[in-house]
Order: structure tokens, then C-alpha cells, then sequence
């Protein structure tokens, strides 16, 4: 048994930590010493800060008392209250071998801009608590908090509060948010994902940094003011962060009383490092690693921002100040790619080097290397490396890329600058300066790092759109009515012209994005009334500034997201009914109807002549023309929505999650030849299998739908190790001519063939198998029979 | 001009230097028995059935008018005496069993295809490559296609046996950059029996090109049993060492990967020891040679 030794929690020392002379109302948890004397008796190992489920439940009964007792006060007050609960519910135990603190969870109950079972703001995790009732340690008291617990969150949760407020037209357009389940044209989505903070900022002016600058603002406004009091819950929330810091240190020091030798004098440095980061500035490249992890853990954010740029500054101090050298930085960086690993946001954990707008550009590229090297000796899925690149950029960066993916890992990914600054740009409608800042999170959406979020809050499957159509209303796996009202076939003469049918489409599309684009907006203004999110708002601009959280109005850029689906297959239905409808008129559009409805049962011959006509992937003018049709289309209509509504731009990305495998699963066999509920192609590429002219032809077609009037689009590309090995200037010319020819971005996948079969026959063998799927990126074998499928129908070069 | 095409293979890295178009010709005058591409050896399109791939339902036989394919034993069978390879069955055969290998087309149309490439081309020093068959059994054709390749800035290349009328040869060279010769056997008596023809014409080919400065790559498929004997590495040796517009000599290993197709085809599957050759003996063929003084082997 452990006794109260050693540095229990000091109160008086941790508001001597407090930047000096503010006048800070600390609203600090009466529970926080219960807490420790309740690690205390449960410990066997010293203490446990995993919270066990009567505790937990207790933890979440508080933070729902804190909530309702602000009932009357403002969102800012309350949020800060609420935080200096909720971390007692996030922070999880340091484990042996951590570098690093800052493992976390999230209670099942609580508040962040993005949380699991896709909710954002207040949130009830239905899933989470189901567990817990089943949990065997529940007491009968507990169930009945959780009981009364539920029956508040169920209606006054943030989801729900914005459900309540749609409009009958959204209601109609968008009926579900369970795309895996259900079938449909358009699905909302839940979350403010895709923040990217200002880590820069974190780390050069420390805690007490951000304090003075909120400081500064809070003098020049009036007291009482609604910005007085987000400033001053600002600063609560930083003096949270502090708490939680210094509570970690506390535990390293307990574990590092138990601990002998090495680990005794890595959880001392850990301790040390911890104190400081708490409220100072951080001094070495240790500390930086350390203050952005845990201020980011505590936020729940799951980017990891232009890291070589935040952090090139004191990793290139230290090395040419002796204090460390390349090896120690690699073993502090593998602590941090293991505790993501933890996390394991295998959507998200997007981590960006290289690139234009860079402050130390020099620096920054020493720790980029730094960077690739340690994901190549860890190979795991997360974090996911993204490699910027211009022409001029130190070609040492693209070269070490090439290097790491060589071996098979996939990452980094590669994004053109020279293509991506002018499109964003563009599409953005935001100046240069700006525009360098374009970086991606998640699946591969493109924000402007710290300046613009742009959270996809809605999904589109075009070619569910279509065989929705081409069935007057009806979705043939139901049965039932879906899309655009039946009357609006009318003026559409019953498909007699190709432009009939497309036009029908268009309206189709337009009637979903509309709404689409009303939802996002209605997600921001339910987000923002309920949260400031101060964590993170604190580190986007230009909240401080304006003194409002970023979704009241606080950030520079207030965007949106389209995510859209099966658009490869939707153009090549298309070309297959252009040519077999209507011009070689081989097929009537009703036998097309009767043929995908039936999943081409008695068709075989007429699928055929489908899946013979032209295909996207192939550098045939045709069938690219259709695909950059769609694309236009559905690009440029969605980019008008920001005049419908209040966002600064509103935009598609083509990116690639499993979600057109999942939503593939729910939809009916297509004009393409595609069979019934199976996968869709994934982002931009073409439908697997479908490419057949080689991969110059397949990179020619990739690069005609216009990258500037979208937020981004992944292109997942396969290439035989023996091309990486035996040929590799020939591979960088490959590469280097689609970058020429616009390509702006890449996930490339080094495997043979071989390895994915016997992968599937075989998985014992091939653990360390990754490939892309799309958005993120998997071990082969966790991957379900179907997505197997997909990976594989995907060509090899 | 109009020739026979028979595939056009993008990004092919092994048929001359840089990133490369290859367009195959259909049709060539050797009957070399290790032939790899059964399928080029005649110019008019050809049927190929893949028993494999069929389900036996014979929804195709209505569809031809000449009588070629007949249900026997509840099975398909194709006569391919009968068959003209005017491909009206394939669109009828849903499982994909019935496919034609060969078309008709102009110069105009491939090398629109082929510049599709041209910017990976310029980036790696690639171009296209005339294939086949053999580029002079169409000489007006593979003429034609050079001459446009060339109008639109495209380094070319042919892969020929260089057995031809002469004039065909000094023709193709105003057009050609670079010539990857074949050479099958040093002696002539062999050389008929293997693949139908002698190699003295051939010979006297790549002299006038060599004479002529123009660049070639000699290529030596080399098959055991066949010319993988000293005297034939020699002659090989020799080549090399006389004429300094060679630039480079490739020793190409045997292989049968292409042997299934015989079968496919209605044709005889060649009568030749098709076991793979190991990397070992290939690397053990490029030493002798180097020992024989041959300076500019392809590793
Ligand atoms: S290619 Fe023409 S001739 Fe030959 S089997 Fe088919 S239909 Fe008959
Ligand atoms: S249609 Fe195809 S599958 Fe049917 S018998 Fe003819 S070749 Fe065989």
C-alpha cells in the first residue's frame, strides 16, 4: 500500500504558478483533493487517474450540476466551470515507458467541438453510457444518477438542441444521419472537426504568454461586458490547463519514487518538464513536444497542425546547442507517435511538414526530417505525416518522403504547393498570403491553418442521387420515396433526351446541397450559442481579437464542407447511358432501369455492354469529360451556397474515408455495371479495377477535374515495390511530370500484389501491412472482407 | 495510312531509355519458336477464346455468320479454320471469353494517343517504340507513325528483326533515333531453322545502319538449347566490339509468359523447354560475354 507521501497535490504551489498579479476568478474544483485521496485508496499501483465507473458517473453528475447551476449566467462562465470538472474525466494514467504525459480519454458525457459517436459541443456518448450501465461495478445509486443524467442530456445536448431547429424542408431533404445503416442521397454529420491550431503561438509565448495577451484584451473592455467575461473565462480555462499540467507532475514524481534508475530519472525530467510547461514558456524542444500534446489531449482536438514550424525552432536550438542530438529527438518524437497511437484517430492525427509559409523555414525542415525518420522506424498508422513541397523547397525533404514510402509505409502524403496555392486561392477566394497557409486535416480537407474551419457537416452520394432519378423518386432497395419531390419529374419528358436526364440529376443534387449548406451554417450557430470551445479558440485567429468563441463569429474564416461520394461511378453511368441510350441507342433508358434494379439478374449480356463503355482512369476524353461535368457541376453549385448562407465559403472535398465502401453497402447496383450494394470508388480515383491504360493515362485523367473550386481531393495511387526499387528515377519522373501537369496532391502505397492476397489468406504474416484507405490509413488485415476487396480492385503500377 | 495494331502499352520502361509509349504492329515474317506474342505474328485480327472464362451457354453461336463456333458435346468449340476474326461473336459472350486481338487504324489516331504522354516523355527521355510483330512487315505504316511521332517532337524507337528489303531499312532510319536490333543466331543454318528466316539480310542491315551512325541497341534473346552456346556470345562479342554505333547489347533471358496464349489463339504451343531461367544463369551469360571483350552490356 501506498501512504500519503512524497508531494500530495499543493494548492498554494500551483497558484504560485499563476502568471503574476491577475485577478483571476478561479472556480477550482472542491472534488480535486477527493479525487486524489480516492486514487490514493484504490491504488495498488500508486495511483490511477482512470476513473472507475461509480466515480465517473459521480464526475459527470458534477459537471451536469455545474451546467445547470449557470443555467442563468453566461455560455462563457459555464464552459470554464464545466472544464475544471470534465478533466477528471479526460486525463488518463501515465503508463510505463510514457515519455510523455497526456493519455486521455473522453467521458461519456461532457464537452468538446468533436467527440465520438459524432457529436460536437455538450454531447451524450449513447453508446458510452449503455456500457456503463452494464458496467459490474455500477451501484444502485449510480444507475439512478445515470438515469436522471440521460433524461437531461438526451434533450439538452447540443445535437439535439440543432435537430430541433430544422426547417421542414431540411427535414425533408436530409431524414437520416445514419449513412451506415440507412440508404439515402444526403446524411448530416455531427462534429467541429478539423480544427488546426496555432501550436506556433502555444509554444513561443508559453501559458503565460497566452495570459497576457488575453489580459491586454480584457483591459480594454468594459467590465461586465460579454467580452469581460469570455476573456476571464478564458483565462479560467488556461488556469485548468495549468491544474491538469501540474497534476501530471505530481504523478510522474509519485512514479518516479517507485522507480529505479533510468525510468526513475526519465519520469524526474518528465515531472520537470510538466511544471514548467504548466504556465511558462517551454525552453527546450521536450517541453514544446510536451505542452502542445497535452494542450491538445485536454482540447480533444485530433490535428496536430505544421509541427516542423512550431516546434523547428527549439528542436534546432537544442541540437546545435549539444542539449540533444538527432537520436534523442527521434526517441522523444517516437514517445509522442505512441501516445497518438494510443488515441488512435486513424481519421484524423494529421501532422503537416514542408511547405510554403513556414516563419524558420530552415529550421523547421531539420525537424520535418527528423519527423519522416521516426514515423519510418515506427510504421504504424497514425500520426499521418503530410509532405508540402514547392519548387525551390529543399529537395532533401521530397527525396527523405520517397525514402520512407519506399519501405511501405504510406506516408508522408504529398501535397503540390505549386498547385494548391493558386486553387486555394480560388476556391477560398482569399489572397495569397492567406492561401499559403492551406493546410489539411482529417481526410485530406483542406483550412486554413488557425485562420478558417471547415468542418464537413453533411454527406452527398451522387450516384444514389442518380438511381434515385432514373427511378422517378423511388429508392429501389426500399421501395420507398427518396430526394427531390415526385412532381419535379414532370418537367423532365420522361427522360426522352440525355439532357433530360442530366438536368433532372442537377436538380436532384442541388435540391440535397441546398440544405446541405443551410445545415452547416445551422451547426455553426448551435455550436457557437452553446460553446466558446476556449482551447482551442484561444489558438485561432482571430478569436482573442474579437473576443468571441470561434464559432459565435470569432474565427477569420467561418467555412464549410461538402464530403461527396461515388462520383467516378456516377460520370461513368453516365457515359454508359450517353452512349448505349442515347446515341447507339442499343439499351432504352427503361431497360437500364429494370436492369439495375434487378442487380443485372438475367442482364449479364447488357452488363456487359455496360462495364465495356468508356471508364474514367483511362486518359479517354470522353469519359473524363463526363467525370469533370459531375465534378463541375456539384463543385460549383455547392461553392455558390456561401451567398444562401452566412459562411465564407462552402465547399466539396473528394475525399475518402471507408465511407464509399460503407455507403456503397446501402446502394443499388448503378449504370456502370456496378453490382448492388458494393463499394464506390474512393475520392478521386477512378472505380477500382477500371483503370486499364496504364498508369501515365490513369495520372492524365486524374489531373482534369479543376482542384480550384474545392476544399480537396485524395488520389490513392499503388505502385510495386519493384518500381520504387529497380526503377526509381523513372518513378520520379512519373511523379514529377503529374506534379507538373497539376497533380496537387498523392497518397501512394508501395506494395506487390502478392503481399495483399496472401495478406488475405494469410494474416498472421502480414501485421505490419498498411495500405490507404482513402482518408486514413489501416493495417490490412483489420480491414473488412469488403474493404479488402476495394484495396485490391484498386491497380497496381 | 492505315496499319494493324495490335495494344499500345503506356508507361513501358524496358523498350528503349526513359518513360516510353509502345505500340505493338500486328504481323511479322519470323516464326522464331520461342515467340512470345503468338498473337502479332499475322496482321488481320485474331480471335481468342478463353475456354476458361467459359460458362458454355452458348448465347453466342447464333452470332456468327461463318459458321465458326458450334456447340460439340455440350461444349463451345471454335473452328478457327472457319473464323475470319470479324469479331461480331464478342459483344454476345458475357463472360468475357471471346475477345479479338488487332484492329485496323491510322498513324494519326496512335500518335494522338501516344503524345498524350509526350510531358513524361520529356521528363524522363522516353518517346515511343514501334513493337510488334515486327515494325517492317507494315513498312508504309511503322513510316508513317515515325514521321508524325517525329512531327510532334517524339523520340522514336524501333524494335525490329531487321529482316527486310534495305530500302525499307534506309527509310525507317530517317525517321528512327534509335534502333533496338534483335540478334537470334550467328549461324545462318540455324537462324532458318529457328525462326524461318536467315540472318544474312539482317546482318547486312545493321551494318548499313551501323556504317550510317545510326544508334542501336542490339538485342539477344537468348534461349537454352537454341544460342546459348560460346560461339554465339562470341559472334555477339564481336558485334559489339566492330561497330561503335552499338550502344548497348541486352542479353534477354528466355521466358514463356506468353505461351498460354498459343492456346487461345487456335495455334500450337511451341515445342521448346519453357522452364524459367534462373537469375543466376542470366548474370552468369553477361560475364561470359563481358569476358568475351563485350564492353556495353545492360545490367
Ligand atoms: S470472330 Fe467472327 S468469324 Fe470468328 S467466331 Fe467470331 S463471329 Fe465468327
Ligand atoms: S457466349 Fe461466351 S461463354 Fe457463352 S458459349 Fe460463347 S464463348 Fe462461351
Amino acid at each position: 500500500m501506498k501512504t500519503k507521501n512524497t508531494t500530495s497535490y499543493n494548492r498554494r504551489q500551483f497558484m504560485k504558478h499563476l502568471s503574476k498579479g491577475a485577478a483571476i476568478t478561479l472556480i477550482m474544483p472542491s472534488v480535486l483533493s477527493q479525487g486524489l485521496t480516492s486514487c490514493q485508496q484504490r491504488a495498488e499501483s500508486f495511483n490511477t487517474l482512470a476513473m472507475q465507473t461509480n466515480d465517473l458517473i459521480k464526475m459527470m453528475a458534477e459537471f451536469t450540476q455545474v451546467y445547470k447551476q449557470h443555467a442563468a449566467s453566461d455560455i462563457y462562465t459555464r464552459e470554464a466551470a464545466c472544464m475544471k470538472v470534465q478533466w477528471r474525466g479526460i486525463v488518463q494514467d501515465i503508463q510505463p515507458g510514457d515519455l510523455f504525459a497526456g493519455r486521455s480519454t473522453q467521458p461519456p458525457i461532457g464537452c468538446r467541438p468533436q467527440s465520438n459517436e459524432g457529436f460536437l459541443g455538450y454531447y451524450i456518448h449513447k453508446n458510452a453510457i449503455k456500457k456503463l450501465y452494464n458496467a459490474p461495478d455500477i451501484s444502485a445509486e449510480s444507475k439512478k444518477t445515470l438515469d436522471e443524467l440521460v433524461d437531461f442530456w438526451n434533450t439538452e445536448n447540443t445535437v439535439a438542441k440543432t435537430k430541433k431547429a430544422f426547417t421542414p424542408e431540411m427535414t425533408a431533404a436530409l431524414p437520416s444521419d445514419d449513412y451506415v445503416n440507412e440508404s439515402g442521397i444526403a446524411f448530416t454529420l455531427w462534429r467541429m472537426s478539423g480544427v488546426q491550431f496555432d501550436y506556433g503561438k502555444l509554444i513561443r509565448n508559453g501559458i503565460v504568454g497566452l495570459k497576457a495577451e488575453i489580459e491586454d484584451y480584457r483591459k480594454q473592455v468594459d467590465a461586465g461586458s460579454d467580452k469581460h467575461k469570455f476573456y476571464t473565462a478564458a483565462l479560467s480555462t488556461l488556469d485548468t490547463f495549468s491544474e491538469v499540467s501540474l497534476f501530471y507532475a505530481e504523478q510522474a514524481l509519485k512514479l518516479a519514487s517507485q522507480a529505479g534508475g533510468g525510468q526513475k530519472k526519465e519520469l524526474q525530467e518528465m515531472a520537470a518538464v510538466l511544471k514548467n510547461v504548466a504556465t511558462e514558456k517551454p525552453k527546450s524542444f521536450r517541453e514544446g513536444l510536451q505542452l502542445m500534446y497535452l494542450y491538445n489531449a485536454l482540447d480533444g482536438a485530433r490535428n496536430y497542425g505544421r509541427m516542423d514550424d512550431s516546434l523547428g525552432d527549439l528542436y534546432t536550438a537544442d541540437i546545435e546547442s549539444g542539449k540533444i542530438d538527432e537520436e534523442e529527438a527521434i526517441r522523444l518524437l517516437t514517445g509522442i507517435w505512441k501516445l497518438m497511437a494510443a488515441r488512435n484517430y486513424r481519421y484524423d492525427t494529421r501532422l503537416i511538414i514542408g511547405g510554403k509559409g513556414r516563419i524558420n523555414e530552415a529550421n523547421a525542415d531539420k525537424l520535418a526530417l527528423a519527423i519522416m525518420e521516426t514515423s519510418k522506424r515506427v510504421q504504424d498508422i497514425v500520426p499521418q505525416v503530410a509532405l508540402r513541397f514547392y519548387t525551390g523547397q529543399n529537395p532533401a525533404l521530397y527525396q527523405k518522403g520517397l525514402e520512407v514510402l519506399a519501405t511501405g509505409h504510406p506516408f508522408p502524403m504529398l501535397y503540390n504547393d505549386d498547385v494548391n496555392i493558386p486553387s486555394v486561392q480560388a476556391a477560398f477566394d482569399v489572397p495569397y498570403d492567406e492561401a499559403i497557409h492551406a493546410i489539411q486535416y482529417g481526410c485530406g480537407e483542406y483550412v486554413l491553418n488557425h485562420r478558417s474551419v471547415g468542418t464537413p457537416s453533411g454527406l452527398i452520394n451522387l450516384l444514389q442521387a442518380l438511381i434515385v432519378t432514373i427511378n422517378k423518386g423511388i429508392d429501389p432497395k426500399t421501395g420507398k420515396h427518396m430526394g427531390m419531390p415526385a412532381a419535379n419529374y414532370a418537367k423532365y419528358n420522361d427522360f426522352k433526351t440525355f439532357d433530360d436526364l442530366f438536368a433532372a440529376y442537377k436538380e436532384q443534387v442541388e435540391y440535397h446541397v441546398v440544405q446541405l449548406a443551410k445545415h452547416e451554417e445551422l451547426e455553426y450557430v448551435f455550436a457557437g450559442k452553446d460553446n466558446a470551445y476556449f482551447l482551442s479558440s484561444i489558438l485561432m485567429d482571430d478569436c482573442l481579437k474579437n473576443g468571441k468563441g470561434m464559432f459565435e463569429g470569432g474565427i477569420r474564416y467561418m467555412g464549410g464542407t461538402l464530403e461527396s461520394y461515388g462520383n467516378s461511378n456516377t460520370a461513368d453511368s453516365f457515359t454508359a447511358i450517353k452512349e448505349l441510350v442515347y446515341e447507339k441507342k442499343k439499351l432504352t433508358l427503361e431497360q437500364v432501369r429494370q436492369m439495375i434494379n434487378a442487380n443485372f439478374e438475367g442482364f449479364a449480356k447488357e452488363r456487359k455492354m455496360l462495364l465495356d463503355a468508356p471508364k474514367y482512369g483511362n486518359d479517354n476524353d470522353t469519359a473524363d469529360q463526363m467525370l469533370v461535368e459531375i465534378h463541375n457541376h456539384l463543385c460549383h453549385f455547392t461553392r455558390q451556397q456561401r451567398e444562401n448562407t452566412g459562411l465564407h465559403s462552402y465547399l466539396v472535398v473528394i475525399i475518402n474515408n471507408d465511407a464509399n465502401t460503407v455507403m456503397g453497402q446501402q446502394t443499388p447496383a448503378s449504370p456502370d455495371g456496378r453490382l448492388a450494394y458494393t463499394y464506390m470508388n474512393p475520392g478521386n480515383n477512378p472505380v477500382g479495377g477500371a483503370d486499364k491504360n496504364g498508369v501515365t493515362a490513369f495520372l492524365n485523367s486524374l489531373v482534369k477535374p479543376s482542384t480550384a473550386i474545392h476544399a480537396g481531393a485524395v488520389q490513392n495511387m499503388k505502385f510495386s515495390k519493384e518500381l520504387f526499387a529497380e526503377n526509381r528515377p523513372m518513378l520520379e519522373a512519373l511523379l514529377q511530370t503529374y506534379w507538373q501537369n497539376g497533380g496537387a496532391q498523392a497518397m501512394l502505397t508501395v506494395v506487390s500484389r502478392g503481399d495483399l492476397e496472401d495478406a488475405m489468406v494469410h494474416p498472421e504474416k502480414y501485421q505490419n501491412l498498411i495500405v490507404r484507405v482513402g482518408g486514413f490509413s489501416e493495417r490490412f488485415v483489420n480491414l473488412p472482407p469488403e474493404t479488402h476487396r476495394e484495396v485490391l480492385s484498386r491497380t497496381l503500377y | 495510312m492505315k496499319g494493324f495494331v495490335f495494344d499500345i502499352q503506356k508507361f513501358a520502361l524496358h523498350d528503349g531509355p526513359g518513360i516510353r509509349t509502345t505500340v505493338f504492329l500486328k504481323g511479322c515474317e519470323l516464326r522464331c519458336q520461342w515467340c512470345c506474342n503468338p498473337e502479332s505474328q499475322l496482321q488481320p485480327p485474331q480471335l481468342a477464346f478463353d475456354v476458361k472464362k467459359c460458362t458454355h451457354c452458348f448465347e453466342c453461336i447464333e452470332s456468327c455468320r461463318y459458321g465458326a463456333l458450334k456447340k460439340a458435346e455440350n461444349k463451345l468449340s471454335v473452328d478457327f479454320e472457319k473464323c475470319t476474326g470479324c469479331g461480331d461473336c464478342v459483344s454476345h459472350c458475357a463472360p468475357g471469353a471471346l475477345k479479338i486481338f488487332g484492329y485496323e487504324t491510322d498513324a494519326h489516331s496512335v500518335i494522338k494517343e501516344v503524345a498524350k504522354d509526350k510531358a513524361y516523355f520529356g521528363n524522363s527521355g522516353g518517346g515511343i517504340t514501334l513493337s510488334g510483330g515486327d515494325p517492317v512487315f507494315q513498312p508504309e505504316f511503322a513510316f508513317d507513325l515515325l514521321q508524325v511521332a517525329k512531327e510532334n517532337g517524339i523520340h522514336t524507337c524501333i524494335e525490329t528483326s531487321g529482316h527486310c528489303k534495305p530500302e525499307i531499312i534506309a527509310k525507317l532510319a530517317t525517321v528512327t533515333d534509335l534502333f533496338l536490333f534483335d540478334f537470334k543466331h550467328y549461324k545462318n543454318a540455324d537462324h532458318v531453322k529457328f525462326t524461318g528466316v536467315p540472318n544474312d539480310i539482317l546482318l547486312a542491315n545493321l551494318d548499313f545502319l551501323c556504317r550510317n551512325n545510326h544508334k542501336v541497341i542490339l538485342r539477344c534473346p537468348i534461349i537454352p538449347g537454341v544460342n546459348d552456346s560460346l560461339e554465339h556470345f562470341k559472334a555477339i562479342a564481336e558485334l559489339s566490339k566492330k561497330y561503335d554505333s552499338i550502344q548497348m547489347v541486352e542479353v534477354m533471358p528466355f521466358h514463356d509468359w506468353g505461351f498460354h496464349k498459343y492456346e487461345l489463339l487456335g495455334m500450337k504451343r511451341p515445342d521448346i523447354d519453357s522452364s524459367t531461367i534462373p537469375k543466376e544463369t542470366a548474370a552468369k551469360w553477361r560475364d561470359g560475354l563481358k569476358k568475351l571483350g563485350c564492353t556495353k552490356i545492360k545490367i
